[in-house]
């Protein structure tokens, strides 16, 4: 049986974009949200990018150094965007206080209780991908939602260009 | 290229003592931690003749994580001069290029995952397996199968490394020897269509309609298949070792401020070149507006019959057959039914979408 890989891939300049909007104030979590379309075979998925909103300060709803999340009207053109152009969504965040980044419990919830049911029931041809970068950019997690079987699934690579 | 390793789960001690001694050498040149990213990465191989059998030999002594390579030629004699691998027995038993393939990387490394398709690249079944690929390597003499690869790289987020070599002959006395390597990826804001390194008549002569052969002949071009051009191994092993030595050098993290590299043979000399990006770029294959980056929805560069092709996959790891491909008799493709690319102004080859 043929071992599967998963990978995101980006761009060079979406990505140091990224970076330098999530790295710019680490005393606090930063948001992002990337776009993606699927290139998909057996042995593989690959997640890619094909840009990003970057949230200005009026655009969270919360943001603490431990906690973090995007108002109503930011996410919602957000979807917008993903229901016109065919388009998936890459939800990232930061751990700026974590070496080795982790998702957590809360990331966990969120995830499985209030998102992944949202768009299940709302946006069903829109899938989502969890990004999270801990103290420094090359420390990076990242993970698909199933939505059909309710479960994470690992993307063990990312690659920019 | 910048590779990060997104595993929860570190991997640690994953290499043999033995394996890590057969990569100790290289490892230190690569800079720290690009080994155990090369190994992550599945690389495609378009072509297993001259340039491809150099490659893959340098290729899968790299231990990348999977290899997958694709032909639809046989060994001849003509070929032994510079296949690696070639012997006389294979010649007269016509063995496909993708068995010497496989016999090469299994003797090499019975462990290294591989899968080798005997068929024609453009066929979309075949272009599927390598959309799986990170990087892919073009080493085939047919202009279509080098643009299709590059477009396909385009469109499933993999850089594209396209290699070849030339041999310009006037009365037996050469005129021109060389070759060039240059690599795209999808933040390269260029392909060879939009940059003119083909123009749409040559891409299409890439089918080898029997005026565009006769034209190329006239004019002393060595370019194409089943032109009985001369070839040489040597030369072969220079632009395969600059490719590789390119892609390791992408691995490693380095910002490359060169699109390619032309390798003058008769007077030893290379040297780099940059291609002029247009802005804004509005190329069906290489802009955001076209097949950039769109994945499943993207369209392939594929022949309009495409399922006239494809004998065999051998691969050293069990693996579904692709349908309709495995140990079936292929219909042979003559020169009328390669004519069949069609042409048209707004996409300038043939596509189907696929998904």
């Amino acid at each position: 049986m043929m071992e599967k890989q998963n990978v995101i891939i980006m761009r060079s300049h979406d990505f140091g974009a990224l970076v330098e909007h999530l790295y710019a104030d680490t005393a606090k979590e930063a948001m992002a949200i990337g776009y993606y379309r699927l290139s998909t075979t057996e042995s593989s998925k690959r997640i890619l990018v094909q840009g990003l909103s970057l949230p200005t300060v009026e655009d969270y709803a919360v943001r603490t150094p431990s906690l973090v999340s995007l108002g109503g009207e930011f996410l919602q053109n957000c979807f917008d965007r993903c229901e016109e152009d065919g388009l998936s969504i890459v939800d990232i965040h930061t751990h700026p206080w974590q070496e080795g980044a982790r998702f957590s419990g809360i990331d966990d919830n969120e995830a499985r209780e209030v998102k992944g049911p949202y768009l299940k029931q709302y946006l069903p041809e829109v899938n989502i991908t969890y990004a999270l970068f801990g103290s420094t950019p090359s420390d990076l997690r990242v993970r698909m939602w199933d939505s059909r079987d309710c479960e994470f699934v690992n993307v063990e690579l990312a690659i920019t260009w | 290229m910048k590779i990060i390793d997104t595993n929860i789960v570190e991997e640690q001690g994953s290499r043999n003592e033995q394996e890590q001694i057969a990569l100790s050498r290289h490892s230190e040149v690569l800079g720290e931690g690009a080994q155990e990213r090369l190994s992550q990465l599945t690389i495609g191989v378009v072509g297993a003749g001259g340039i491809g059998s150099e490659l893959i030999e340098k290729l899968m002594r790299l231990a990348p994580k999977r290899l997958i390579v694709i032909d639809d030629d046989i060994i001849e004699y003509t070929n032994l001069n510079r296949v690696v691998g070639s012997t006389y027995q294979d010649a007269a038993e016509s063995a496909s290029k993708v068995e010497l393939v496989s016999r090469l990387i299994s003797s090499f490394n019975p462990a290294q995952d591989f899968t080798a398709i005997k068929g024609d690249f453009l066929v979309s079944e075949h272009q599927e397996e390598f959309k799986a690929c990170d990087v892919i390597f073009s080493a085939t003499d047919n202009v279509v199968c080098r643009f299709a690869t590059c477009a396909l790289g385009l469109a499933n987020g993999s850089a594209v490394i396209d290699v070849a070599t030339g041999v310009v002959m006037d009365d037996q006395t050469i005129k021109a020897i060389g070759g060039q390597v240059y690599y795209i990826t999808p933040a390269s804001g260029w392909c060879p269509l939009c940059a003119g390194l083909y123009n749409q008549s040559e891409v299409s002569a890439g089918l080898l309609n029997p005026e565009e052969l006769e034209r190329q002949r006239a004019q002393g071009y060595v370019r194409g298949e089943n032109i009985a051009a001369p070839q040489v191994g040597a030369l072969n092993s220079i632009l395969a070792g600059y490719a590789a030595w390119l892609f390791m050098r992408m691995v490693s993290g380095e910002e490359l401020e060169f699109d390619g590299i032309a390798v003058d043979a008769l007077t030893f000399s290379a040297h780099t070149w940059r291609e002029n990006r247009e802005t804004p770029n509005q190329c069906h294959y290489c802009s955001d507006d076209g097949n950039l980056m769109k994945g499943d929805s993207a369209e392939m560069v594929l022949r309009t019959d495409s399922n006239i092709d494809s004998d065999s996959i051998l691969a050293n790891v069990e693996e579904e057959p692709v349908e309709g491909d495995v140990h079936e008799e292929s219909e042979e493709i003559d020169s009328d039914e390669s004519k069949a690319l069609n042409l048209d102004n707004n996409n300038p080859l043939h596509t189907s979408p696929v998904g």
